[in-house]
């Protein structure tokens, strides 16, 4: 169950930043409002991200 | 994971397709790539020129990797030094890592070059122009500094877990390094999907000239740097490393994932947004990508350039470190990472290296170029032309003169043929391989007749 959630919010972060750039092309958000949601959209992957990505990595790094 | 330094893969050891795929979309999704995009436009190239050029060259580089360095590499399975070393002997081998790690170094000095620009932001400091060779300011001296101390000191002490943070970074960077092609397509006023063309082809790259300074380029300048922007890997087998774990030689083709992700989208992205700034203010010449992506997506496209710079220069300048440790193995690794990074970190300060990235970049591939056509011969055709493979190991020579001699001659023939023909040093990686290939065979045939008679098969015998 955690890592269904952890995978979701790592899709969620990329998808996050691809939908603000798009919303920007469209005209659907300001690039201010945009720029606040990649940001969050990239905290969000980088706290997920690891923890799907990296499963079965540990005890690798030096 | 074992490294097999001094011996072929074997068969447990080797990688599925997948692993090739992410390895190489995230290298080639770089720090430079924010450089070479705008560097393009500044080249005053035409968007039909960029395009077909890119899509055709990355094309060719891919099959370079896959039919001349990938079924060299699965069928021997060693690493291109230890290949080399036992084709010219072990002390051309130090000089090939001599040259291989000058070049490392002033490429991580790019890298470290980016990501400075991304700190210069921050702290609002004075920072390089397009034609400036020389540092501006001790702001810019001191930000360069401090990115490439941390960069090197993390590269000496944690090159791992970087190597980990990048895996992880490597999917979220591509991502917005295709944000930064959507808004800046948003800024320059493209609403719709079916305008981009034209905007390309009379707001982006509208052709005409060069910004002073640059070299004009056209659809064969694009499509020769794509191909040949990393020459060193494929025609220069630098890669047989990486390939030797492939099961199957057509994983050469993974490469294809770097090249039209990195060297297409990333490119076309970083390019665009430098049209943004020169329409923003046509004097602001000034190719730096943390200002163009801190103005394309806030505080994301500043971490970006970082990520981007770090995570490129910490496996280069490693490389570089192992490079330089080969010539000197009694010092420690992490002492030569160290030094690797302080070189890799004067070259940064000086802007000249990332404002010419283009030419240095086919100057890094020429230098390296003369081995990998040195290694096909020996690989494929001396044995068919009736002489010895792998001639210093079975001698038993340290330095094998009919390739130092090759190797030296075609880049000294290059070299001379850029500066008295005028013509673009990307163009001479070509005839610059059947050259070194020539040569190789004919100073073969010198020395091997010298020889013939006394030569013994190594006990060790042959791959």
């Amino acid at each position: 169950m955690k890592e269904t959630i952890l995978t979701f919010a790592a899709v969620s972060g990329l998808l996050g930043t691809l939908v603000a750039a798009a919303l920007v092309f469209a005209g659907q958000v300001s690039l201010g409002v945009a720029k606040t949601s990649m940001l969050v959209a990239t905290v969000v992957w980088f706290v997920a991200a690891p923890f799907w990505l990296l499963r079965g990595d540990e005890g690798q790094a030096n | 994971m074992a490294e097999f330094e001094r011996e072929p893969v074997p068969e447990s050891a080797r990688l599925g397709f997948r692993s090739f795929l992410g390895q190489y979309a995230g290298e080639h999704v770089a720090g430079t790539e924010l450089m070479i995009g705008p560097l393009f436009l500044a080249s005053g190239v035409s968007a039909f020129d960029l395009v077909v050029g890119l899509l055709v060259g990355n094309l060719l580089a891919v099959l370079s990797w896959t039919l001349l360095t990938a079924p060299i590499a699965t069928r021997a399975r060693l690493t291109l030094y230890y290949q080399l070393e036992r084709i010219c002997g072990r002390h051309l081998v130090t000089l090939y890592n001599l040259a291989n790690g000058i070049m490392f170094c002033f490429l991580a000095g790019a890298m470290i070059t980016v990501s400075a620009t991304a700190i210069g932001v921050w702290l609002d400091l004075p920072m390089p122009g397009l034609g400036d060779t020389m540092p501006g300011s001790a702001g810019w001296v001191m930000a360069v500094v401090a990115v490439g101390a941390v960069i090197s000191i993390v590269a000496a002490r944690g090159y791992r877990v970087v190597a980990r943070f990048a895996a992880v970074a490597a999917p979220w960077m591509i991502i917005v390094f295709l944000a930064f092609g959507i808004v800046g397509l948003s800024q320059l006023g493209v609403t719709e999907v079916g305008d981009i063309w034209e905007t390309a082809k009379t707001t982006i790259w509208t052709g005409g000239d060069p910004l002073p300074g640059q070299v004009k380029y056209t659809l064969w300048h694009v499509l020769f740097f794509a191909w040949f922007c990393n020459m060193a890997m494929h025609v220069g087998m630098s890669d047989l490393s990486v390939l030797r774990f492939a099961r199957k030689s057509w994983y050469g083709v993974a490469t294809g994932a770097g090249m039209y992700i990195g060297h297409f989208l990333a490119w076309l992205s970083a390019s665009v947004l430098y049209a943004v700034q020169l329409q923003t203010d046509p004097t602001n010449t000034s190719v730096l990508p943390g200002p163009m992506a801190w103005h394309a997506c806030g505080l994301a496209g500043l971490i970006c350039v970082v990520v981007a710079g770090w995570t490129t220069a910490n496996p280069t300048i490693y490389r570089a470190g192992l490079a330089f440790q080969a010539i000197v193995p009694s010092i420690s690794r992490v002492k030569v990472t160290l030094f690797t990074g302080a070189l890799a970190t004067t070259a940064g300060v000086f802007p000249a290296v990332a404002m010419k990235l283009l030419g240095f970049v086919a100057l890094y591939g020429l230098v390296l170029m003369p081995m990998g056509a040195i290694v096909f011969v020996d690989f494929w055709l001396l044995k068919r032309l009736g002489m010895r493979d792998e001639f210093a190991y079975r001698a038993g020579l340290k330095f094998h003169w009919p390739a130092a001699l090759a190797w030296v001659l075609t880049v000294a023939v290059c070299l001379v043929a850029s500066s008295q023909a005028s013509v673009d040093l990307i163009f001479l990686g070509l005839p610059g391989w059947f050259v070194a290939a020539l040569l190789y065979i004919v100073f073969s045939r010198i020395r091997q007749a010298e020889q013939a008679t006394s030569l013994t098969p190594s006990p060790e015998g042959s791959l």
